[in-house]
C-alpha cells in the first residue's frame, strides 16, 4: 500500500463524466445555496436541484414530515418555485460557481414534461435532466406515471424528443418488477437511470386517531430503506446496459460503495444531508480512504465487481 | 449572515425547573454571528434514532466568551437523550438561523412580551437587545406556565424588565389562569394596552395571542414553531399555512421564520 498512490474518482455515466461518483439528491439539498455555507460545493460530483415544475407550485398542507426509526416519511407536495423563477434566480448561482447542475423536472402532463425539458435545453451550466416519473399523470386518473412501464416509456419519449440533454429516469421502488421499468426506459432513450424515489409510506397517532401528514401518505426515505434500494438498483444494473445511480438511505461511504459494489456508476445522498450537511464531503473522502487501503486507483475498476457467493 | 457547523462542547447541562435543563456550550463561531430570536439545529446522536437534528432557540447569546445557552423542555426522544450529556461532551450545531426578532421602531413606549411555557427561551435575549438598544422602553413579561416548579430565572427576569407578571394555569404562583387570561385581566383592571408586543409559547397560545392582537391593532412579531427537516430551506419541510385569497399558500418557519407578523399566518389552519 502507498500513502502517495493517485486516486482517480471520476466516473463515465454514458454522455457525462463527473470528477467523483457522489452526488446529492433532489429535494435534499435545496437549489444549492441553502447548504453552501457549510458544504463547497465545487467539491459534488454534481447537484440535483429540487423538482421543478412548468409553474410554482404550493405544496401539500402540513404536516409534511414525520421522522420514523432511521427514517423520514416526507409529503411536502412538490412545492417548487416554477421553471420560469428557478431560471432566473436559482440557477444563476450554480452556474456562476460551475457547479454541474442536474435539474429535476416532473410534470402532470407527457406534454408538461416535453415543455419544461424543451426550456432546458441547451441552458448553460444544466449537464441533464432527471425526470421524477412518481407523479400523478392526470389525464389518466391520477394514475402515477412510474408504476406503468408504457406510460413511463411515452414520457421518456416526449422528453427524448424535446431535448438534447443526458436524460436520467428516475424510478419509483413501487412497482412490481423495477428491472421491467428499467428496461421499458431504456428502450424509450433514456441515457442513465437513478434509483430509488421514496417508498410509499404513511403513519398515524392512535391518541387523536388522526394521520401524522397532512397528505395522509407520504415517501420515506432515509437509512431505513438502504436495503431496498441496494436490491432495486442491484436489479437494474443487471437488467439494462445503461449507467444507473444508486439512491436510498446513504449515511456515509460504506453505504455509498455498497451501491457502487452492486454496479451504480455514481450514488445521490438525500436525507442524511439534513442529519450531517457535511455527509456527502465525508462520503467522498471516506471513499477516496477505503480505495488507498484496498490498494485500488481508479474507483471505476471497483465499480460492479460483487463476487457471486 | 453566514451559518456554521460547529462542533460545541457542553460546558453545562444541569435541570433548571421542573423537566427543564439549562445548556451551556462553546461555540464562538455560532455565538458571534446570532441574533435574537435564532436558533440552532442540534444533532442529539452520531446514529440514526432519532435521525433529524432538532431545533433550539438560543436563550442566551455571551458573544465574548464565544457561549450559547439553551434552555429545553424534556418531551421525547431527542430531549431525553440530550439531557444525559455530560458536560465535556460535544455537540453538533447548525447555525445560527431563521431571522431572528426586529427592535419595535423608534419612539415606542411600552412593550409587552408574552412567554408560554419554554417558549421564554427565545425571548430572553430579545429582552436584552431591547433593554440594551432602547433603555427608555418600558417592558413587561408576562411569563406563563402550568404549574410553579416550571418557571424558571424569576430573579433575573425581574432585574431585566420593568415589570414581570408570572402566570400558573393552577394558581400556584403569581396570577391564576394562562398567560392571555392575565394579560387581558390587566388591560381590563388597569386600563393599559400596550405600544408593542412579542409572544412566544405553544400554539394554541399564539393563535389566541394572534386573535387578540389583531382585534386591538397591536403591531407583533410572534415565534413560531414547526416539526423541521433540515432548519436551512432546503427541504420545505416547516411549512404552515399562510392567510391567501386563492390558492393556498405557506411559509417556511426555518427560512422565512421562526419570528412572524400575526396577521399573515392562517391560525384556524395550524395544528
Ligand atoms: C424554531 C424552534 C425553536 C425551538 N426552541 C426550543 C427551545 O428553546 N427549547 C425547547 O425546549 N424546545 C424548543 N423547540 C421545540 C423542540 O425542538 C422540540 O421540543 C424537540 O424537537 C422535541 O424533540 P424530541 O425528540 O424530544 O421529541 P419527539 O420524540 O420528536 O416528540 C415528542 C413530542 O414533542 C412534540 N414535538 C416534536 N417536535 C416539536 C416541535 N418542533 N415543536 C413542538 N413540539 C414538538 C411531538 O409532537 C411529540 O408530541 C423549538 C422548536 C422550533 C421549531
Ligand atoms: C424532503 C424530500 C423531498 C424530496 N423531493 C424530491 C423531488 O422533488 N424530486 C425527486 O425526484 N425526489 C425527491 N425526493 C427523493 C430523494 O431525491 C431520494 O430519491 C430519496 O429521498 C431517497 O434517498 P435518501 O434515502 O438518501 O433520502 C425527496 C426526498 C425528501 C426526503
Ligand atoms: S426545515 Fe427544511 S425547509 Fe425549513
Amino acid at each position: 500500500m502507498s500513502a502517495t498512490l493517485p486516486i482517480d474518482l471520476s466516473v463515465n455515466l454514458g454522455p457525462i463524466k463527473l470528477k467523483n461518483p457522489v452526488m446529492v439528491a433532489s429535494g435534499t439539498f435545496g437549489y444549492g445555496r441553502e447548504y453552501a455555507d457549510i458544504v463547497p460545493l465545487e467539491c459534488l460530483g454534481a447537484v440535483v436541484v429540487k423538482g421543478i415544475s412548468l409553474k410554482p407550485r404550493p405544496g401539500n398542507p402540513p404536516p409534511r414530515l414525520v421522522e420514523t426509526p432511521a427514517g423520514l416519511i416526507n409529503a411536502i407536495g412538490l412545492e417548487n418555485v416554477g421553471i420560469e423563477t428557478f431560471l432566473s434566480d436559482k440557477l444563476p448561482f450554480l452556474r456562476k460557481r460551475k457547479i454541474p447542475t442536474v435539474v429535476n423536472i416532473f410534470g402532470e402532463t407527457v406534454e408538461e414534461y416535453g415543455e419544461i425539458a424543451r426550456r432546458l435545453d441547451g441552458v448553460d451550466g444544466v449537464v441533464a435532466l432527471e425526470i421524477n416519473i412518481s407523479c400523478p399523470n392526470v389525464k389518466a386518473g391520477g394514475v402515477h406515471f412510474g408504476t406503468n412501464p408504457s406510460m413511463a416509456s411515452s414520457l421518456v419519449k416526449a422528453v427524448r424528443a424535446a431535448t438534447s440533454l443526458p436524460i436520467i429516469t428516475k424510478l419509483s421502488p413501487q412497482v412490481t418488477s423495477i428491472a421491467d421499468m428499467a428496461k421499458a426506459v431504456e428502450d424509450a432513450g433514456t441515457d442513465i437511470i437513478s434509483c430509488i424515489n421514496t417508498v410509499p409510506a404513511m403513519a398515524v397517532n392512535i391518541y387523536s386517531r388522526k394521520p401524522l401528514l397532512g397528505n395522509v401518505i407520504g415517501g420515506l426515505s432515509g437509512p431505513a430503506i438502504k436495503p431496498i434500494a441496494l436490491r432495486c438498483v442491484y436489479e437494474v444494473v443487471k437488467s439494462v446496459g445503461i449507467p444507473v445511480i444508486g439512491i436510498g438511505g446513504i449515511a456515509n461511504a460504506e453505504d455509498a460503495l455498497e451501491f457502487l459494489l452492486v454496479g451504480a456508476r455514481a450514488v445521490q445522498i438525500g436525507t442524511m444531508n439534513f442529519a450531517n450537511p457535511r455527509v456527502v464531503i465525508d462520503v467522498i473522502e471516506g471513499i477516496e480512504n477505503f480505495m488507498r487501503l484496498q490498494n485500488i486507483s481508479k474507483i471505476e475498476d471497483f465499480i460492479g465487481t460483487l463476487k457471486t457467493l | 449572515m453566514r451559518k456554521y457547523l460547529e462542533r460545541a462542547k457542553i460546558i453545562r447541562n444541569l435541570p433548571l425547573a421542573s423537566s427543564i435543563y439549562h445548556l451551556e456550550l462553546y461555540s464562538p463561531k455560532i455565538a458571534n454571528e446570532a441574533r435574537a430570536g435564532q436558533f440552532v439545529m442540534l444533532r442529539v446522536t452520531e446514529d440514526f434514532i432519532p435521525l433529524l437534528r432538532r431545533p433550539f432557540s438560543l436563550f442566551r447569546i455571551r458573544k465574548e466568551e464565544g457561549i450559547l445557552e439553551i434552555a429545553y423542555k424534556i418531551v421525547g426522544k431527542g430531549t431525553g437523550m440530550l439531557s444525559k450529556k455530560p458536560e465535556g461532551e460535544y455537540v453538533d450545531l447548525l447555525g445560527p438561523l431563521g431571522n431572528g426578532f426586529r427592535l419595535p421602531p423608534p419612539g415606542t413606549r411600552d412593550v409587552w412580551v408574552l412567554a408560554g411555557g419554554i417558549g421564554i427561551a427565545a425571548l430572553r435575549p430579545l429582552i436584552e437587545s431591547i433593554k440594551g438598544a432602547m433603555p427608555e422602553v418600558n417592558l413587561t413579561l408576562y411569563y406563563g406556565v402550568k404549574s410553579s416548579s416550571e418557571l424558571f430565572s424569576i430573579d433575573d427576569f425581574s432585574e431585566m424588565c420593568d415589570g414581570l407578571r408570572c402566570s400558573t394555569d393552577d394558581g400556584s404562583f403569581g396570577f391564576c389562569g394562562n398567560v392571555l387570561g392575565c394579560v387581558i385581566h390587566d388591560w381590563e383592571t388597569l386600563g393599559t394596552i400596550p405600544s408593542y408586543l412579542y409572544a412566544c409559547g405553544p400554539t394554541v397560545m399564539l393563535r389566541h395571542v394572534a386573535q387578540w392582537v389583531i382585534d386591538h391593532s397591536i403591531p407583533s412579531q410572534f415565534s413560531l414553531e414547526s416539526l423541521m427537516g433540515c432548519g436551512v430551506g432546503a427541504c420545505l419541510g416547516c411549512a404552515v399555512p399562510k392567510k391567501s385569497d386563492g390558492e393556498p399558500s405557506y411559509v417556511h418557519v426555518c427560512f422565512e421564520g421562526p419570528i412572524f407578523s400575526p396577521d399573515i399566518i392562517q391560525w384556524e389552519k395550524l395544528l
